[in-house]
Parts: structure tokens; C-alpha cells; sequence
């Protein structure tokens, strides 16, 4: 089910000591009541990512590519624009540092109003149970013009539902906070590497 | 260079500033090849004199290029500028880049050979750890420099010392003058000797040094001491560069400052700081001499250090400034430690900066899984930016106060 603002904003304001939701910079709580939605407004943060095309013929499984050899960061400070150009793809990350407690995941959506000026945000939503750090964001112009983006402006919202168990175990390792947009590692696991066999 | 990623303006203008002087060199040099009447001569001044100056402006070239590079903290970047103009004024702008060198550096742009980029702060992390925040109160260090340099205080401080370099050679004469040449100690002051001056700008030099150790001091606080002490210690037996005071000399000015600006309380800390360095004099002098010169201004230094922390005090004060003390970035730490999250509502970086200290002294402890000290940088750039965001959101609440709008909704 659904968070509303309300509890959201209850949360934020009186913390759980031991395992509490966590957003820094925190936003207005009044001002999220006020707004009566089911979703916290995520800002843009001040690092981009981009593919970096001509190191590597294709993203392959397992690379031997480094992170940093196949994304190029730039990092664009508060009052500096950023061009997202038709049929561009770029990494981002929220300005919001996000700690979910271990009840509650979340997933990330585009706004409306940026979706119908061609601006498809976050393909891959989840937010897991205890993930603390930036969210990394998947920036996409779709549209046929230039779309200027602004560190600070708010860009996307974040949906928290219960997670039915507790889960005090979950694998903080995975979910360790970074400030900058990660490229994440793919690898193939027993399962799809036994598929991989030509002549099994 | 000027396609470069500039994050920030100040980097474009420094260079803009530098591109207007090389391309009046280079306008002066085809005026005068154009001239039916160019001699030879004069062409080759010419040329000499915009060699010269693109010489001295190279190094600075460099430097702004590596501001660009994404592994400095540019989360700093803001407060530390906001800092800066609080002591030097709105009109300097901070570039903080990275330098290949063992410790921080800072680069004079008040040596008359590159006069057109006094405005600039130029501070450069080392290059190996400028990612890393804990090392950012070694800036403050880099930040006593400049206001030396900005303020004139050189002019100044070395008429003391003079008087006490005088002093000195006044009471010793009698048995050091058989390692100077042969001259009346009046001549030795008046004519004067260079190697009078050489005691007074040694002592000049330490007091410039030892005034920076306290800027750093006062605006980090203990921070600035764990800094140093990451960096520098233990400061094994090299040859001692007489610019410098002696290691030991050193660490008791920085700590009876630590004490005096109400940084440090805790004598336990001063015993565990002072191990850390070798203490050793590393005693390789060239010649008697230059050990008695080295004892002069050694001499005008401990006469003058009271008022050189005096001094520091009272501009890092003016600039209302305060020294974090030991509670300083308590509370910061544990949310940092337990919540893995960065921090929000730090009244500085400097706060922020002991609060990390905190927890790296607490690293073995912290119950973390993978790369501890990564984690540890994320979480105090990310609190750098929080800082910068909410000081910004504040100013921007008193501005609307002020300007008599009523309260409306946003962030706080």
C-alpha cells in the first residue's frame, strides 16, 4: 500500500531512533502535508554521467571496463544549466541523500509535467529496503527540443509502500550511499552463465 | 584550455585575466615587427619580456586547468569561497584546484610578476588526496597565507623582527662575530649586511608559516591538527629548510594556539599529537654561520609569536568567525556513524570537518561493510553540499523576510 504525505511527513518529523527514513537535504514537512499527494518531490543534484560511446564497441556483460573508463562525470554546480539534447541519455543523481528504512521501499517516477516536454526520467525505479545514498536517475530526451536542466530543480517523485517483513538483514553492502550517478555492475549469475554453454 | 569543463567561474576568469595579457604581448610584438623602422633590438626585448611573462604565468595555467579535474571535492568548493570572502573581502575569488606536490600549496598572486591575478585565492590540495575532506582544513593553512599577503602584513611584522634580530646579534656579538667578516656591528645593522637581512627574512618567513598554522587552527579548529598530523607526520629527519620553524617548535606553537583559541581542552590529545611527529632536530648546516643566523631568527620568532596569534585571532574574529571546540561536530558524527547518511544543520564546514575526524578515528569500529573510507569522504562532500543548500535557503528565507513577502512554502 501507498504512503501518504501525512505519515511521510510524520516520519521525517519524528524519526525512528533506530532504523529511521531519512532525507538531506530535509524538505519543507509542512509544505508536503500541505500537498496532500502520496510522494516526496525529488531535486536534481549537481553530478551527470555519460556514456562514454567510443571507449568500448558495445556495454557487454561482465566488462573488463572500469567504471570510470565508460562513464564520464561532470559534475555542474548550483546556478549552471545543463542541455539535454534530443535522443540524449545522461546519468544523474537526486540533490536528496536518501536513507529507507528497512519497512518501506520505494520507487522513483518522472513528473508530468517534465514527461510532456519529452523528458523520461528513472526507467529503473525500485528503491530497496535499508538503500542509503543518491538515487541515480535515467535522464532521456524524447522530445524534438533542447531541454535546460538546473541543479536544485525539483525533477522527480519517490513512492514509498510497506514491505510486509521486517527485513533486518538486508545486504547494507549492496545499497552503500554514493553521491554521484553509478553506472552499477551487470554480471551473469550461475543460472544465466550454465545457459551461456554452447555445446552442454 | 578555454574548452575546458569549468565548474565554477572563478577557474574561466583567471584565465580570461591571462589570456588578455598574452594577447597584448602578442599585439605589441606585431605592432612592432610592422613597423618599417623595428630594429632587431628592440624585437628581441620584446620577446623577452613576454617570454619572461608567460614563464611566470605557466605554472598558474596548470593549475587552473587541474581545477577542472572531477576529482577534486568540489562540494567544498562554495563554503570555501564563502570563507574566504568573509576574511579577504567579496572582491577575491577562491580557485581550488589540485598541485602535484606532497602538501598544500597556495600560489602567490601578489609577486609583482603576476600582479593581474591578485584577486585570485589560488589554493591547491595535494593531488593525491584532493578527494579527500579530511585534508580540506590544510586550506585554512593555504587561506593565513594569503591574508599575509593581502593585508601587507609582512611590511609590518619584519619591522619587529628587525628589532629583535638586532637585539640579538646586540647581546652575541662579542662571540659570533669571528664567523662574519670583519665589520663593526653598527655596519652589520646600518650598511646593512645580506646576511642580517637573510636572519630577519628567515624569521619573517617562520612568523608567515606559524601565522598560517593559527588561521588554520582558528577557523578548523582540532581538525586542523588531525589534518597536519595525516599529512605531515612523522615529518622524518630531512634537512631543515630555515623558512620553516624546527618541527617541535612548530607543534608547541600549534598547540598552546589550540588551547589558547579554546580549540583543544583535553591534555591527553596534546601528548598523542606531539608523538606523532619525529621531534628530532635534523641539524645538517651548511656552517656555523648559518646556525647563528638560524638561532637570530629562531630568537625574533618565539619574541613574536604571542603577537602573531594575537593577530590571527583578531582577523579570523573580525570576520566573525568562530573556533570549533571540542564538542564541535559531536552530534554531526554519530548521525554520520549510526545512519550512514550525511549530515544536515552544521553550522560550518569546519564542523562538518571534525565531525569526520571523529569518525575516522573511530574507523576500525564502525560497522560498515566495504570500503570504509570512501563511504566516509561520500558522506562529508554530500554534507559539504547540504551546508552550501541550506545556507543558500536560509539566505534566501531572510531576503524574503526582509523584503516583507509573506512566509510561503519551500524547502528549509
Amino acid at each position: 500500500m501507498l504512503i501518504g504525505s501525512e505519515i511521510i511527513a510524520d516520519m521525517l518529523r519524528n524519526p525512528d531512533r533506530d532504523d529511521p527514513l531519512l532525507v538531506v537535504p530535509k524538505p519543507d514537512v509542512n509544505d508536503l502535508i500541505r500537498a496532500g499527494s502520496a510522494s516526496l518531490d525529488l531535486r536534481l543534484g549537481t553530478w551527470f554521467g555519460t556514456l562514454r560511446g567510443e571507449r568500448t564497441s558495445c556495454l557487454a556483460v561482465s566488462s573488463r571496463h572500469t567504471e570510470p573508463s565508460l562513464v564520464k562525470l561532470l559534475h555542474v554546480p548550483f546556478g549552471k544549466p545543463f542541455y539535454l539534447h534530443p535522443k540524449a541519455f545522461v546519468l544523474a543523481s537526486t540533490l536528496e541523500w536518501i536513507r529507507v528504512p528497512s519497512k518501506l521501499a520505494g520507487s522513483v517516477t518522472a513528473r508530468s509535467s517534465w514527461g510532456r516536454r519529452g523528458l523520461i526520467i528513472a526507467t529503473a525505479t525500485g528503491v530497496h529496503p535499508g538503500f542509503t545514498g543518491c538515487l541515480t536517475l535515467e535522464l532521456a530526451n524524447v522530445g524534438a527540443a533542447p531541454i535546460e536542466l538546473r541543479p536544485g530543480m525539483s525533477l522527480c517523485q519517490l513512492f514509498f509502500e510497506e514491505v510486509n517483513r521486517d527485513l533486518k538483514t538486508t545486504d547494507k553492502s549492496r545499497f552503500l550511499g554514493r553521491r554521484k550517478p553509478i553506472l552499477g555492475k551487470i554480471d551473469l549469475d550461475w543460472i544465466a552463465k550454465a545457459l551461456q554453454v554452447q555445446n552442454p | 584550455m578555454r574548452d575546458s569543463d569549468f565548474p565554477y567561474d572563478a577557474s574561466r576568469q583567471a584565465l580570461e585575466v591571462i589570456g588578455v595579457r598574452i594577447a597584448e604581448h602578442k599585439q605589441q610584438i606585431t605592432e612592432a615587427l610592422s613597423l618599417s623602422h623595428a630594429n632587431e633590438k628592440t624585437l628581441r626585448k620584446l620577446a623577452g619580456t613576454s617570454l619572461n611573462d608567460i614563464e611566470s604565468l605557466l605554472p598558474f595555467l596548470g593549475f587552473i586547468l587541474r581545477s577542472t579535474n572531477i576529482r577534486n571535492g568540489f562540494e567544498a568548493y562554495f563554503p570555501l569561497q564563502r570563507l574566504c570572502q568573509k576574511v579577504l573581502g567579496d572582491d577575491v575569488s577562491l580557485l581550488l584546484s589540485s598541485e602535484w606536490k606532497y602538501s598544500p600549496y597556495i600560489y602567490n598572486t601578489h609577486n609583482p610578476s603576476v600582479s593581474l591575478l591578485r584577486d585570485f585565492v589560488m589554493v591547491g590540495l595535494p593531488a593525491h588526496e584532493s578527494a579527500n575532506p579530511l585534508i580540506l582544513p590544510l586550506a585554512g593553512h593555504e587561506l593565513g597565507h594569503a591574508i599575509w599577503a593581502h593585508k601587507g602584513l609582512n611590511k609590518d611584522v619584519e619591522f619587529v623582527s628587525r628589532k629583535f634580530v638586532e637585539g640579538y646579534f646586540t647581546k652575541t656579538w662579542s662571540e659570533c662575530q669571528i664567523h662574519f667578516a670583519p665589520q663593526s656591528l653598527p655596519d652589520f645593522f646600518e650598511k646593512p649586511s645580506p646576511l642580517f637581512l637573510e636572519a630577519v627574512q628567515w624569521a619573517n618567513m617562520q612568523l608567515q608559516e606559524i601565522f598560517s598554522d593559527y588561521v588554520g587552527i582558528r577557523i578548523f579548529g582540532k581538525a586542523y591538527l588531525n589534518a597536519f598530523a595525516y599529512l605531515l607526520s612523522p615529518n622524518k629527519e630531512r634537512r631543515r629548510s630555515p623558512a620553516y620553524p624546527s618541527t617541535s617548535d612548530r607543534i608547541n606553537f600549534q598547540v598552546e594556539a589550540a588551547k589558547a583559541f579554546g580549540a583543544i581542552l583535553d591534555n591527553h590529545y596534546v601528548d598523542e599529537y606531539s608523538k606523532h611527529f619525529d621531534n628530532r632536530q635534523p641539524v645538517a648546516w651548511k656552517s656555523e654561520r648559518e646556525k647563528i643566523l638560524l638561532d637570530a631568527a629562531e630568537t625574533a620568532v618565539q619574541s613574536s609569536v604571542e603577537n602573531i596569534q594575537n593577530l590571527a585571532d583578531r582577523i579570523v574574529e573580525e570576520a566573525g568567525i568562530e573556533t570549533p571546540d571540542e564538542s564541535s561536530g559531536c552530534h554531526l558524527a554519530q548521525h554520520m556513524y549510526s545512519y550512514l547518511a550525511p549530515c544536515s544543520g552544521a553550522q560550518s564546514i569546519a564542523e562538518i570537518t571534525n565531525a569526520g575526524w571523529k569518525i575516522y578515528n573511530h574507523l576500525e569500529e564502525w560497522q560498515v561493510e566495504g570500503d570504509k573510507m570512501q563511504l566516509l569522504r561520500e558522506l562529508l562532500l554530500k554534507s559539504f553540499e547540504i551546508h552550501e543548500v541550506e545556507t543558500r535557503i536560509s539566505n534566501a528565507n531572510r531576503f524574503r523576510d526582509n523584503s516583507g513577502h509573506a512566509e510561503e512554502s519551500g524547502p528549509r
